[in-house]
Order: structure tokens, then C-alpha cells, then sequence
């Protein structure tokens, strides 16, 4: 009986690890989902988890459609982001690497992810937002925020999640969106 | 001039070696939380405490000292505290917030890359809050008590500060020794 319960557990494991280990799915990341990080940060709106992997594996975000408008009437980016002038504030990408020099950027709301691992993701209290801000429980650390643009490839070296988000942090007045493909194998 | 360069290799190799064994005592004040952690009400920067030009062996150890505040009084290891929804910068390095910890207004400390230390505009305060051009990512603090070793695996600084993110009303300090091999 025991052996048995093994043998299927075992089973139903590596069927989901299968399925986990080839997938693809269309995710939308609206133009306002920076996930609280930046300063100032004016609208917390969580990142978009876009794919969860139960083991290692290979991820690949690509661009399909879709722009963002950052505020500025007429002005539409894509995902590698548009320029911006100095204007005092820290964005989200410089944030992840703990500087703010207050200079004009080329990737104002370009595309953006942060692979969580999954014993953070589970913990109670988690939200996907920037963990420094005091404003969850549990949260993502800065540091793991990175460019992704048109396309990107990550290695992930344990089972985790995807989160993606946009490169500004002023966001309430942000509007459209980028429509994405995710894979993993 | 190659007696020159001969000269200045010695010179280099010499100031290596001290750099390799040296000892130092530090004051910490009670109100140097980097500006980690939230809520906030006070900047007041890390403490350098050492430095190093190479990869060494760092011990820190506290000698004496006090740190008081609204709270009563606490010596290196902190006291317990509840946090409530606020974030201390132990916490900020881990990502979580509040709730109840043991170490408000522990010794902390962390070890700042050189190439970052050297950096047009650097502070050793938090780099995520938009407070300085260059500053230091909160999950490079760690706690240190009475005392710890760190292995530095590259050229560096070693940064003191305090467990607390309101740190207005903190009075007193830690009184610190350091020591590279």
C-alpha cells in the first residue's frame, strides 16, 4: 500500500514537473504595475506573476504587442522603455542596483521581471511588491529586479515564479499595456 | 626609473601588508541606522570601520558601550521589540516586515565593495531610497552582536551601524574593535 501511494506520488510529481518544465502562456502587464518600486512610488500596484517552475529551468519572455503611456499625452513606449529627463526620482531598475543619479534614463517604463523563489512566494503574507517599502509582510528584494525589453532568457536555478512589471514609479497616471509570451522549458 | 617602479611595488607591498593585520577601534552612535528600515526620521550614515585592499579575515568585537532610547536601554544584541507594521534594517534585508524581533538596536554592519565605496558620489546610507546617488543595497546588512568574522573575498569597507529606523530620540553608542588577517 505504501509502495504504492510512493509510486503514484512519484508519478504525479514527475507529470507536473513535465508539464512545469515545458510550458507557455500569454501574460498582460499593465502600464501601471511597477510593483511599488522607484521613489517616489505614488501607486503600489503589485507585479504580474507570468509563469511559476517547480525545478530549473529555462524562461523566456517575448514581446508581442501592445505600448505604455507613461503620462506624458502622445508619448507611447515599448518594451525596451522611452528617454526621460532628469527629474529628481529613483526608478525601479536603479533601485535594483542602490543608485539614484538624477540623470536622464533611456528605459523610462521599459519591461521588467524579478524571479521569486517559491519559498518566498509561498510564505505568508507574500505580495509582490518591493520589499524595502514596509507595505507587505513579505516581499520582493530590489536587487532581484531586472531588464527584460523585447526578450529575455533567464536561468533559473530552483522552482519559483516570474513576476513582471513596468520601469517607472510615478504610475497612477500610466495607461496601456504589454502583451506578453512566456516559456519555459 | 625602473628603480622607480621597483620602489613603488615595494611601497604597494608594504601597505598591502599592513592592510593584512591592522586593528582599529570605532564608536558607533546609537542613531547611525544607514536610513534603513521604515518609517523613517533621521539620515545619519553608516560608520566606516575598516578597510581593506584585498580579501581578508575581519573581526569585529564589541568592547563597551550602550545605546538608549524611548525604549530603555540595549547593549549589542539588541532588546526584544514589537515592530508592529514598521520595518528595522535587519528586516529590510531580509524582505519581511514587522511583528515581534530581539535585536532592536543591535550592532549590525555590512561590507561595501571598494568599486561601490569609490563610486562618484557614494554614502553609506540605503541605495533604495532615493537618498544618495550611490548607496548600499539592504541585503548586504547582517548582524554582529558582541562580535563576528567576516571573510571579505575582495578589496572593501567595513560599514557600522544600529538595528533601529527611528532613531532620533537614540542616544549613546558602541564602542568597537576591528581587526583584519
Amino acid at each position: 500500500m505504501a509502495n504504492k501511494k510512493s509510486a503514484l506520488v512519484f508519478l504525479l510529481f514527475s507529470i507536473t514537473a513535465t508539464v512545469a518544465a515545458s510550458a507557455q502562456t500569454q501574460v498582460f502587464v499593465p502600464g501601471n504595475a511597477s510593483g511599488c518600486f522607484g521613489n517616489p512610488d505614488d501607486g503600489c500596484v503589485p507585479l504580474v506573476a507570468a509563469i511559476a517552475v517547480n525545478a530549473p529551468g529555462t524562461i523566456t519572455v517575448a514581446y508581442v504587442d501592445g505600448t505604455v503611456n507613461y503620462g506624458e499625452f502622445g508619448v507611447e513606449v515599448g518594451p525596451n522603455g522611452g528617454y526621460y529627463p532628469a527629474n529628481g526620482g529613483q526608478y525601479p531598475l536603479q533601485e535594483a542596483k542602490g543608485i539614484s543619479p538624477h540623470k536622464p534614463i533611456q528605459n523610462m517604463a521599459a519591461l521588467i521581471g524579478a524571479f521569486v523563489p517559491a519559498a518566498r512566494v509561498a510564505h505568508k503574507g507574500f505580495v509582490a511588491i518591493d520589499a524595502t517599502k514596509a507595505a507587505s509582510r513579505v516581499g520582493i528584494m530590489p536587487g532581484s529586479v531586472f531588464f527584460v525589453g523585447e526578450s529575455r532568457t533567464i536561468e533559473v536555478k530552483e522552482a519559483g515564479t516570474l513576476f513582471l512589471g513596468v520601469n517607472d514609479n510615478g504610475v497612477v497616471d500610466n495607461s496601456g499595456g504589454f502583451n506578453l509570451e512566456v516559456t519555459v522549458q | 626609473m625602473t628603480k622607480a617602479k621597483v620602489a613603488l611595488v615595494l611601497l604597494a607591498c608594504v601597505a598591502a601588508t599592513a592592510a593584512a593585520s591592522a586593528q582599529t577601534q570605532v564608536f558607533v552612535p546609537g542613531t547611525a541606522s544607514g536610513y534603513f528600515g521604515r518609517p523613517l526620521d533621521l539620515l545619519v550614515p553608516f560608520v566606516p570601520a575598516i578597510t581593506v585592499d584585498q580579501s581578508a579575515t575581519i573581526t569585529i568585537t564589541y568592547v563597551s558601550g550602550t545605546v538608549t532610547g524611548s525604549n530603555g536601554e540595549a547593549g549589542p544584541n539588541g532588546v526584544p521589540w514589537n515592530e508592529g507594521a514598521s520595518q528595522l534594517p535587519l528586516q529590510e534585508a531580509r524582505g519581511t516586515v514587522g511583528g515581534k524581533v530581539n535585536n532592536l538596536c543591535a550592532l549590525i554592519g555590512v561590507f561595501v565593495p571598494q568599486a561601490r565605496v569609490t563610486h562618484k558620489g557614494f554614502s553609506p546610507v540605503d541605495g533604495t531610497k532615493d537618498a544618495t546617488p550611490v548607496g548600499i543595497m539592504p541585503g548586504w546588512l547582517f548582524f554582529i552582536g558582541e562580535g563576528t568574522t567576516l571573510e571579505a573575498k575582495e578589496a572593501g569597507t567595513l560599514f557600522l551601524g544600529i538595528n533601529d529606523q527611528l532613531v532620533s530620540d537614540n542616544g549613546g553608542g558602541f564602542n568597537v574593535e576591528v581587526t583584519v588577517q
